[in-house]
């Protein structure tokens, strides 16, 4: 019986090694273990998600890119050069020669130009970014044009800052795609929509060689890339939506980098040599807007009493782990004019004192509505406990984060735990979501989160078109500066952390760079020794 | 009533219930379905979609229209094999689930008949020992595999068996090595790997089947075991088996050919039941192995708002079991010659 069993254990640690040995990746394939739930469409003139934005930040060129070494500043990607005219209306690219599509066929500013004006034409979700160029379906052929193959003319219905104009090139849904492939697929005017949904027509580092929904995304090296072919031959995403598999699987070495792991799993990975854990700051905030419906949160003192009974120090210590920092401004630090220092701390005295002077001293009840799934309940439970402390009742409503941001959208909500990225380096980014709302009626076109809480300031107002609109660098600074004070002292918001990106990466994994925003991870540097 | 008369009237009759039921699980569905706290517009478009675009996407998804006009349409589509589009992955649901069925179905196969085979016979030597050491132990073990949370089992089994021991491949259903090299034909991966000639992607399927359908067939094997167990205790104190024994049969033959032979009808039934089950796709078990079938499909999809992938894979699942039972009744009277067909 004895020597059964030991011949069993023997057959099958044999077949252990041989199948682990199986399972390693080779050294120019690159697995990654993430939550894949959020790929919708890998068109770029549709796709917005964190995933999809990845992506396509690896699969497309643009006319310039986010530079990875200075995430503010933006380089020449398909474009060399570029000018701006003095009236800040009138931008000129020069198309970098030599440039392919994969089947050989170059790439022109006509594609450049077509690719830009089919997001707007298309008018799907990521064209609101355009929509600050003044382009509309009906004015961009005229406003977007290539003037010679080498050259694109683009023209603003208003002037607008040139820093402004090249972060929002450098967005995803200014991808360039191959203009003659997506219109020999083009079914009943939808410019091809349909068809690059699953496809790929660009001329990034890689081409998006698999997309299985809900299961896997392969990207493969792209040969006619100009900047020259990536280090690694392909990234294969696996589609691993639980972060106890996904530690498992990086622990076992099936999968390079694990994306979605919690402190303790990234704790509990050992022996720690073996991977790398990265701890990149991204521009992603976890923030409570208070709905200024409620007739309580339109109360500046009990706004300010609200601020000062959280516990911030506590949350980041204990529950946060150093995946979050306390950050309490408008704009995320690695923006110019981010705030450096907290300016609020846990102070229940001061609260009761301006709940008392807002005649709340008798108690005050507050619905909050979380989004499941760690760390943003255990935040909200703190942030029961010690506003309890000072004498308010906070009601958690823990629902799915869609079943949220339908409340949010509706402004159905008191308060909300809510997170989110920013869409480009710029502080315009922040300013036009946070602090813009020319029209609070509840049909207005523009459901920006300002509209959400119903947050209406002209000071804030004029302060963000004035931003916008300055060409002058050091003025503009000074205006997005005087911007955030007016928020921090006026807004209904409570700013509380910033993200930081962990990252689990085995330990032969170099040259990965994941960037601050929600797309900016980059592979064409990764290698695997 | 002529024979050729009763056997069309049990036809029609067959064929309105399953009508019926088919049409009571759509309503059902797509009731449930609009009746989410859950905006599908904002599924598709995303938090930062202007007003214009998400009242066109709106319009264009039919949802401006009255709920009775919505089902109308869908039901219509339905009879034309057409289950719509899903929402989240930009393909048509049947082409969805033809790519995530196959997975469920061989996990789910594996899983039944390894069940079936340790649960029944596990079952039956627990009723002929019955409050004895192997009636204690299946119990035990019976009452393990049922009570332990599959989470719990799946994560342990991992760590044990892939992670320290490496005796079985991790999660997934192929290594990376194998996962893009392997023509897909029949989405069967042990399958695909043979017609492929693939021995070595054929073991790996293998190893990557195994844990999960440990995991699910001791769930199965428990239920079934409990099941036997029971309909063999009562068989066995019948009085044609004590008349069995003093004609002096083997307890080998008393047991099997006369006992369990008895059970068959009922445990058919179960065991129909067990396989059901397991098809509807075992949420947690292919979450922890990132196993991509047909439960985290409609998990995934309920969470996205994707309606037409919930109503379809929905359908699919009320399908396999009205297949099924009819299977099961069909199989009623070759086993049992006193029911008629």
């Amino acid at each position: 019986m004895w020597k059964l069993v030991r011949t069993t254990r023997y057959l099958l640690g044999v077949a252990g090694v041989l199948l682990s040995v199986a399972s390693m990746a080779a050294s120019d394939t690159l697995v990654v273990a993430k939550n894949l739930e959020d790929v919708l469409s890998l068109d770029p003139a549709e796709a917005y998600e964190n995933t999809t934005g990845e992506i396509l930040n690896n699969a497309y060129s643009r006319l310039v890119s986010r530079d990875p070494n200075k995430p503010s500043q933006v380089i020449g990607d398909v474009a060399d050069r570029w000018t701006a005219a003095a009236d800040g209306v009138t931008f000129t690219f020069h198309i970098r020669g030599g440039q392919t599509f994969a089947d050989g066929r170059p790439l022109t500013a006509e594609d450049a130009a077509w690719s830009l004006r089919r997001v707007v034409k298309l008018n799907k979700t990521p064209s609101f970014l355009f929509g600050q160029f003044g382009w509309t379906p009906a004015n961009v052929d005229g406003l977007v044009r290539a003037t010679t193959p080498e050259t694109l003319e683009l023209k603003l219905g208003a002037a607008l800052a040139p820093g402004l104009v090249l972060q929002l090139l450098a967005t995803s849904p200014a991808s360039i795609v191959d203009a003659k492939a997506v219109q020999t697929h083009e079914r009943d005017g939808d410019l091809g929509n349909a068809w690059l949904k699953t496809a790929w027509a660009g001329s990034g580092p890689f081409s998006i060689a698999t997309w299985k929904a809900k299961n896997a995304i392969v990207l493969q090296s792209n040969h006619a890339y100009y900047g020259g072919k990536p280090l690694l031959e392909r990234v294969i995403f696996r589609h691993v939506a639980e972060s106890a598999t996904q530690a498992l699987l990086v622990a076992k070495g099936d999968v390079d980098m694990a994306y979605n792991l919690d402190p303790d799993q990234i704790k509990a990975l050992s022996p720690a040599a073996a991977f790398n854990i990265t701890n990149t700051r991204k521009l992603t905030e976890i923030y409570l807007p208070l709905n200024q419906k409620n007739p309580a949160l339109a109360d500046p003192r009990v706004r300010a009493a609200l601020r000062s009974a959280i516990d911030y120090q506590g949350i980041a210590g204990n529950l946060l782990a150093g995946q979050w920092t306390v950050h309490q401004g408008l704009y995320g630090q690695g923006i110019p004019g981010a705030l450096s220092k907290p300016i609020y701390h846990l102070d229940i005295a001061k609260a009761k004192q301006l709940l008392k002077e807002a005649g709340y001293d008798k108690g005050l009840t507050l619905n909050l509505d979380v989004e499941g799934g760690s760390p943003y309940p255990e935040i909200a439970q703190s942030i029961q406990a010690t506003f309890a402390q000072a004498g308010i009742t906070l009601n958690l409503l823990q629902s799915d984060r869609r079943q949220v941001v339908t409340k949010y959208r509706a402004r159905e909500h008191e308060v909300i735990l809510w997170h989110a990225s920013v869409d480009y380096n710029d502080p315009n980014a922040a300013a036009n979501d946070y602090a813009l709302n020319e029209n609070n009626a509840d049909d207005a076109s523009l459901k920006n989160r300002a509209w959400r809480s119903g947050w209406v300031d002209s000071e804030a107002n004029k302060l963000t078109l004035a931003g916008q609109r300055e060409q002058d660098p050091q003025k503009r600074a000074d205006l997005y500066t005087q911007l955030q004070q007016r928020v921090l002292d006026q807004a209904p918001y409570i700013f509380a952390f910033q993200q930081v990106e962990q990252i689990v990466l085995r330990a032969d994994v170099k040259g990965f760079q994941s960037g601050p925003n929600f797309d900016s991870a980059v592979y064409t540097h990764v290698s695997k020794d | 009533m002529s024979a050729h008369g009763h056997w069309l009237k049990s036809r029609v009759t067959g064929s309105a219930s399953l009508i019926a039921t088919l049409l009571g699980l759509l309503v059902l569905t797509f009731f449930i379905g609009r009746a989410l706290p859950v905006d599908p517009v904002l599924a598709v478009v995303g938090e930062h979609a202007s007003e214009a675009v998400y009242e066109r996407t709106r319009m264009e998804m039919g949802l401006d229209q009255p709920l009775p006009v919505q089902f109308a349409r869908y039901l219509g589509r339905v009879l034309h094999a057409d289950l719509g589009t899903s929402v989240v992955s930009g393909q048509p649901v049947l082409r969805d689930l033809a790519s995530f069925f196959p997975a469920t179905l061989e996990l789910a196969t594996v899983a039944m008949l390894m069940g079936a085979l340790v649960g029944i016979p596990a079952g039956v030597l627990a009723a002929v020992h019955r409050n004895r050491w192997p009636d204690v132990l299946v119990r035990i073990t019976g009452l393990v595999g049922y009570s332990a949370p599959v989470f719990w089992l799946g994560i342990v089994g991992l760590v044990v068996f892939y992670v320290t021991l490496g005796w079985v491949g991790g999660p997934g259903r192929l290594d990376t090595l194998y996962q893009y090299s392997i023509e897909e034909r029949t989405g069967l991966v042990l399958m695909d790997t043979l017609l492929a000639g693939s021995w070595d992607g054929f073991v790996n399927a293998l190893s990557h089947l195994l844990l999960p359908a440990v995991v699910l067939a001791w769930h199965t094997a428990a239920y079934l075991s409990r099941m036997t167990r029971a309909l063999m205790i009562d068989e066995l104190n019948s009085e044609y088996i004590l008349a069995a024994r003093m004609k002096g049969l083997s307890d080998w033959r008393v047991v099997w050919r006369h006992a369990f032979i008895n059970i068959r009808v009922p445990l058919l039934t179960s065991s129909a039941l067990a396989y059901a089950y397991l098809l509807e796709g075992a949420v947690v078990t292919e979450t922890v192995f990132a196993w991509p079938g047909i439960g985290m499909y409609i998990t995934q999809s309920l969470f996205s708002a994707d309606l037409p992938a919930v109503l379809g894979a929905t359908t699919l699942i009320g399908l396999l079991f009205l297949m099924l039972n009819r299977f099961v009744d069909w199989l009623y009277p070759r086993l049992d010659a006193r029911i008629k067909p």
